[in-house]
């Protein structure tokens, strides 16, 4: 019998659970780009080449948003049942977040290489939108998984009601994103924007994190 | 010694009070059964002992340490929670490996070869789903998890429900073979009180949110006696003693009395004295028309 430190066992969960919902957005993407490329693509190769980053990037930040939510019914009442703090779940949380962000960023920027190799540059501003889309996210998320928490059902219609919303206007928001893509590079964006939209995503971020840490720290477990 | 201490526990749901106002020290190294009807406030009870949920006022103590958010005292607890194909705590959707490979990240003494023997005891599949498992099976795998975090204080919530009579009868084994090599505090809530009856050292009963009892559970026993014979012998036998589980049948009448110090049982009259067992007990402070 050893004795364990107590974050690495919350962390150890968390890794493990993120890197199981990664492998799933890794395998959802593949299989969209697979159905894409079985029908022959766009058959222009630059636009061939930005559809798995696209695909890749779209289920990311649906899977990231979806997490949040599912956390509420595995990750916590799972952690503070086995014996952890709601602190350290919450500590838990963040670093989940903070991994698939991560990932997602690498994964997306990989994907986007041979797409800078025909066209000769880096989608730098898709990157920096999808970013800024996956912190924003996941602010939103831990939100209304606090707000779920709080008040159940009630908190169940508004997230069916804001996922109705939110889905609508990322598939707006990513088609549009997408067309900027081929066009757009970073440097054309002006810079007072970008730090203001970074600021947004933030806050956004920290808003949905402090709400979400104010629900659970005094969560019940559920029989 | 160390004492897990609930001082003046109330917890609330909306104007619903499910504890009311519970004193309870549970003494370390000792089988507690904790009994009580249904939505009595046993889980209640023994989630906020285990900080699971928040007391809406009250303290939970341990080495008079703070039980809420404090991991030292924490690490000393485990609820094995009854797991629930709709709900539970977040397991239905894994596999029995999954959720004990969790739960083996979480407990600092998790004992991974009692609980692999377990499994094989218990004959479960590893691979199998929480939600598809059987009532019985979900309570082996609650049991496991309770008896493999080597947990100082041990809370098991209907452990034995579902379980065959052979199964029971495995569990009580080892549960006494647990206790009597680590000495930890198992606290057990069960319905099934007779045949726990032998296994619990003391027994807690818990009415509408308020701790009735708690005491020895033989000493309870050897104190508590069914009376009955003819009205007017059986009321001149048991003058001035609290009555329960009061029945008349004509121009009998049997009465069930808890002695109490001092007190006894008067001779002299033709009344037949049985002494009673755990269940019976239970039901002289439980049963229906009984209000403690």
């Amino acid at each position: 019998m050893s004795k364990k430190s107590r974050i690495n066992r919350t962390l150890k969960y968390g890794v493990i659970y993120a890197e199981k919902v990664f492998s799933i957005i890794f395998i959802i993407s593949a299989i969209y780009a697979l159905i894409y490329y079985l029908q022959g693509g766009f058959g222009d190769i630059i636009s061939d080449s930005l559809m798995i980053p696209f695909y890749m990037g779209e289920m990311c930040l649906i899977m990231l948003f979806i997490i949040q939510i599912t956390n509420k019914s595995r990750y916590i009442p799972l952690s503070i049942s086995f014996g952890s703090l709601r602190k350290e779940t919450f500590i838990g949380i963040q670093w989940i977040n903070l991994i698939l962000i991560v990932q997602s960023i690498i994964l997306v920027g990989v994907c986007l290489i041979p797409n800078q190799s025909i066209s000769g540059e880096m989608k730098s501003i898709g990157i920096l939108i999808f970013t800024l889309m996956l912190v924003a996210l996941g602010g939103i998320g831990q939100l209304i998984a606090a707000v779920s928490i709080k008040f159940g059902k009630l908190g169940g219609f508004l997230i069916g009601g804001l996922l109705f919303a939110l889905i609508t206007s990322a598939i707006v928001v990513l088609a549009f994103a997408g067309d900027i893509n081929t066009d757009i590079t970073i440097d054309s964006f002006p810079s007072n924007i970008k730090i203001l939209a970074i600021l947004v995503a933030v806050i956004i971020y920290i808003f949905g994190s402090y709400i979400n840490y104010r629900v659970l720290k005094n969560y019940e477990v559920r029989a | 010694m160390n004492n897990l201490v609930c001082k003046d526990i109330v917890k609330k749901y909306g104007k619903k009070e499910v504890l009311n106002n519970v004193n309870l020290t549970l003494e370390k190294g000792k089988i507690y059964g904790l009994i009580g009807r249904n939505g009595a406030g046993k889980t209640t009870l023994l989630s906020i002992i285990s900080a699971q949920n928040p007391a809406t006022s009250g303290t939970v103590t341990l080495d008079d340490q703070q039980v809420w958010e404090n991991q030292k005292t924490l690490d000393k607890i485990c609820f094995s929670r009854e797991l629930n194909p709709v709900m539970g705590n977040g397991a239905a959707g894994l596999k029995i490996k999954e959720y004990l490979k969790i739960a083996a990240m979480y407990f600092p003494n998790w004992d991974n070869e009692m609980a692999i023997n377990l499994v094989k005891e218990f004959e479960l599949n590893v691979k199998d789903r929480i939600v598809k498992l059987s009532k019985g099976m979900m309570s082996m795998v609650t049991i496991i998890v309770a008896m493999a975090s080597k947990a100082e204080y041990t809370f098991l919530d209907e452990p034995v429900s579902g379980l065959d009579v052979v199964m029971r009868e495995y569990f009580y084994k080892l549960l006494l073979a647990e206790y009597t090599e680590s000495g930890r505090t198992f606290v057990i809530s069960t319905h099934i009180i007779e045949e726990a009856a032998d296994v619990f050292e003391e027994v807690i009963i818990i009415s509408d949110g308020k701790i009735l009892l708690k005491e020895n559970t033989q000493e309870l026993i050897s104190k508590a006696f069914r009376v009955s014979g003819k009205a007017e012998d059986v009321d001149a036998v048991t003058l001035g003693l609290r009555l329960h589980q009061v029945e008349i049948t004509g121009r009998g009448k049997g009465v069930t009395v808890i002695l109490e110090e001092g007190q006894k049982i008067r001779g002299g009259f033709d009344v037949s004295i049985q002494p009673l067992n755990l269940q019976n007990v239970f039901l002289a402070f439980c049963g229906k028309g009984e209000k403690g």
